[in-house]
C-alpha cells in the first residue's frame, strides 16, 4: 500500500514522460502517404478472393472440399498479401517500427528526471 | 430439432472474424505467447477463458432447448493426448506460435511464419505417418475413452450439460477477474473494487512495452491520434480484461465458435496442414490417417484461408502493424538466442514442427481443443490445456532463463 502510494504521487509525471517519449518517437516516423489506392486493391481482391470461392465451390456442404477451389481461393489470398507488401515496402522505402528508438527517448527522460532529483 | 448445414466457402468469413480479432489482441506476435510462458503477459488465458464461459453457456443452453450442433468433443484417449499436448507446448515455447496464430502472423506479413508454416507442414505429415505404425495406433486406441464431456457421452443429458456449463462459465469468468494479466500488476477484481486506481508506473511501463513489442518492424507509419494508436496504446495493451473492447472480442470469439458448431462446421486450424500434405505428398488411397482427414474436414481450409485474410485486413486498415516481411525477431528470442535470423528461422520452423506433431497426435490445436474443445466441456481438452501450459512454463524458463552472453 505504501509503494501505490509512492507510484500514485509520481504517476502523473512519469505518465507524462512516456506520452512525451511516444510522440518523439512518432515524430521521426516517415510522414504517413496517401494510401487510397493500396485500399482499393485491397478491397477490389477481397471481393475477387470470395467470388472465386463461392463461384467455384457453390453449394456444396459437404465434408471433403475440392483441393482447386481452395487452391484458387488461397492463390488471390497470398496475391493480394505480397503486392500490399511491396507497395508497403516502395511508399515507406523499407520503414520498419523499431522500439529502440520509443526506449531510448524514454532513458534519456527517465534519466533526466532522475539527475534533477 | 432446428438443423442448418452452411456451405463450405461460408468459412472463409467466420474466420475472418477469428482472425481479424485474434490480430488484434495480438497473439499473432509469437512474443506475447512466449511472454505467456514466462507467465509475464497472461492475455491469452484471461480472453480464452471470457470466450470458453460465455460460449458454453450459449452452447449448453441452445442445446438444452432443442437446436442441433455438429459437436466437436474429441476422444479422450488418456496417454496420446498427454503426449501430444507435451510436445505441443514444447513447441510453442521454441516458436512462439499455435497452428492458428501461424496463419494470422502469415496474413500480418510476418517473415518467420513462413518457416513456421513448412515446418508445421512437416510435422503433421510426420504424424499421418507414425500413425499408421503399431505405437501411433496404440496412442489413438489405449486407455481410449471415447467422446466424453463433464455431464457424460457427447450430446445426451442436455440439461445437466447446460448446469454444467453456469458453473464451467462462473469459472472461466472468475479465472478472467482475479487472474492480473501482467505479473506484478493487478487483477480486473481489484480495479474495479478501487475506485480511484490509477496503474502504477511499472504498471504503465508494461503497457507501453507491450505496445511496442506488438508494432515492432511494422511498415506502416502510426501516426499521431489515430485510431491505430488508440488500438495499440490503450485497448490490446489494458489489463482491465473487462473493459468494453477486451469483453466484447472475448465474446463475440466464443460466440462465433457456437455459430459454426450451428452451422455443422468446426473451428479447427491445425486439420488443414494435415489436409494439405494428404493432398500434395502423403494420398488417401494409402495412407490412414490422410483418409480420415480428408473425408471429415469441413470448411477447415476456407476459414483458415479466412483466418489468414481476417489478420491481414485488420493489420492493414485497423492496427497498421503489416510488417510486409520486414526482419523482426521476439525480443526475448533475441536476448537469449542474438539477432540471427538463420538461428530464428530454424527455432520457428522446429518449433512449428513439434507443434503441429503434437496438434495432431493430440486430435486438435488451440483452436480445436483449448477454445471449441474447451467451450464445449470436453473432458480430453481439459486434459490438453493443463498438460500444454504445464510444458509451456516449464520449456519457457529452461529455454529462455539464460541470457546470451555478448
Amino acid at each position: 500500500m505504501e509503494d501505490r502510494k509512492v507510484y500514485d504521487k509520481t504517476y502523473d509525471k512519469a505518465y507524462d514522460e512516456i506520452e512525451k517519449a511516444v510522440e518523439l518517437e512518432r515524430s521521426e516516423e516517415p510522414k504517413q502517404k496517401n494510401e487510397t489506392g493500396i485500399r482499393v486493391f485491397i478491397i477490389i481482391m477481397t471481393g475477387i478472393m470470395i467470388l472465386a470461392a463461392a463461384l467455384t465451390e457453390r453449394t456444396y456442404n459437404g465434408y471433403d472440399p475440392n483441393p482447386n477451389d481452395v487452391a484458387i481461393t488461397g492463390f488471390f489470398a497470398i496475391v493480394t498479401i505480397l503486392m500490399t507488401a511491396v507497395w508497403y515496402r516502395s511508399k515507406y522505402n523499407n520503414f520498419s517500427y523499431r522500439p529502440e528508438e520509443f526506449r531510448r527517448h524514454y532513458k534519456k527522460m527517465k534519466k533526466d528526471r532522475e539527475k534533477k532529483k | 430439432m432446428i438443423t442448418v448445414t452452411a456451405w463450405e466457402w461460408i468459412g472463409l468469413f467466420i474466420g475472418m472474424i477469428v482472425g481479424g480479432l485474434a490480430e488484434a489482441w495480438g497473439i499473432s506476435n509469437p512474443e506475447i505467447l512466449i511472454r505467456l510462458g514466462k507467465f509475464q503477459d497472461r492475455l491469452f488465458i484471461g480472453c480464452i477463458a471470457i470466450a470458453i464461459g460465455s460460449g458454453a453457456l450459449a452452447l449448453y443452453g441452445l442445446a438444452a432447448l432443442g437446436v442441433s450442433f455438429h459437436w466437436g468433443v474429441k476422444p479422450d484417449y488418456i496417454w496420446g493426448i498427454a503426449l501430444g499436448a507435451a510436445i505441443f507446448g514444447t513447441g510453442i515455447a521454441i516458436s512462439g506460435y499455435v497452428p492458428g496464430t501461424i496463419w494470422m502472423a502469415l496474413g500480418e506479413g510476418r517473415r518467420d511464419a513462413v518457416y513456421a508454416v513448412f515446418g508445421g507442414l512437416l510435422g503433421a505429415a510426420s504424424w499421418t505417418m507414425i500413425y499408421q505404425t503399431s505405437f501411433g495406433h496404440w496412442l489413438v486406441t489405449y486407455d481410449n475413452f471415447g467422446e466424453i464431456y463433464f455431464g457424460g457421452k457427447v450430446d445426451t443429458d442436455l440439461y445437466v450439460g447446460f448446469g454444467i456449463a453456469v458453473i464451467w462459465a462462473i469459472l472461466m469468468f472468475g479465472i478472467a477477474y482475479m487472474l492480473p494479466r501482467y505479473k506484478g500488476g493487478k487483477s480486473c477484481f481489484y480495479q474495479s473494487s478501487h475506485k480511484n486506481y490509477k496503474p502504477t508506473t511499472a504498471e504503465e511501463e508494461q503497457n507501453i512495452e507491450s505496445a511496442e513489442v506488438l508494432q515492432e518492424g511494422s511498415s506502416m507509419p502510426m501516426g499521431n491520434g489515430t485510431t491505430a494508436e488508440q488500438f495499440n496504446y490503450h485497448y490490446t495493451v489494458s489489463s482491465d480484461l473487462f473493459g468494453k473492447v477486451m469483453l466484447t472480442v472475448g465474446i463475440i470469439i466464443g460466440l462465433t465458435v457456437v455459430l459454426e458448431m450451428f452451422l455443422h462446421q468446426i473451428l479447427g486450424e491445425s486439420t488443414t496442414f494435415s489436409w494439405i500434405a494428404a493432398e500434395l505428398w502423403l494420398p488417401a488411397s494409402y495412407w490412414k490417417y490422410s483418409e480420415i482427414v480428408v473425408t471429415t474436414i469441413g470448411w477447415e481450409p476456407f476459414s483458415d484461408i479466412g483466418t489468414l485474410f481476417g489478420a491481414f485486413l485488420f493489420s492493414v486498415f485497423v492496427t497498421r502493424r503489416f510488417q510486409a516481411f520486414n526482419k523482426v525477431i521476439p525480443p526475448s528470442w533475441v536476448s537469449r538466442f542474438g539477432n540471427s535470423e538463420i538461428k530464428r528461422a530454424g527455432g520457428a520452423f522446429g518449433g512449428s514442427f513439434m507443434m503441429l506433431l503434437g496438434a495432431r497426435m493430440a486430435d486438435g490445436c488451440a483452436s480445436g481443443h483449448i477454445l471449441s474443445g474447451d467451450l464445449q466441456m470436453a473432458v480430453s481438452s481439459l486434459e490438453f490445456f493443463v498438460i500444454v501450459i504445464i510444458f509451456l512454463l516449464l520449456a519457457v524458463h529452461l529455454i529462455y532463463k539464460a541470457k546470451r552472453s555478448e
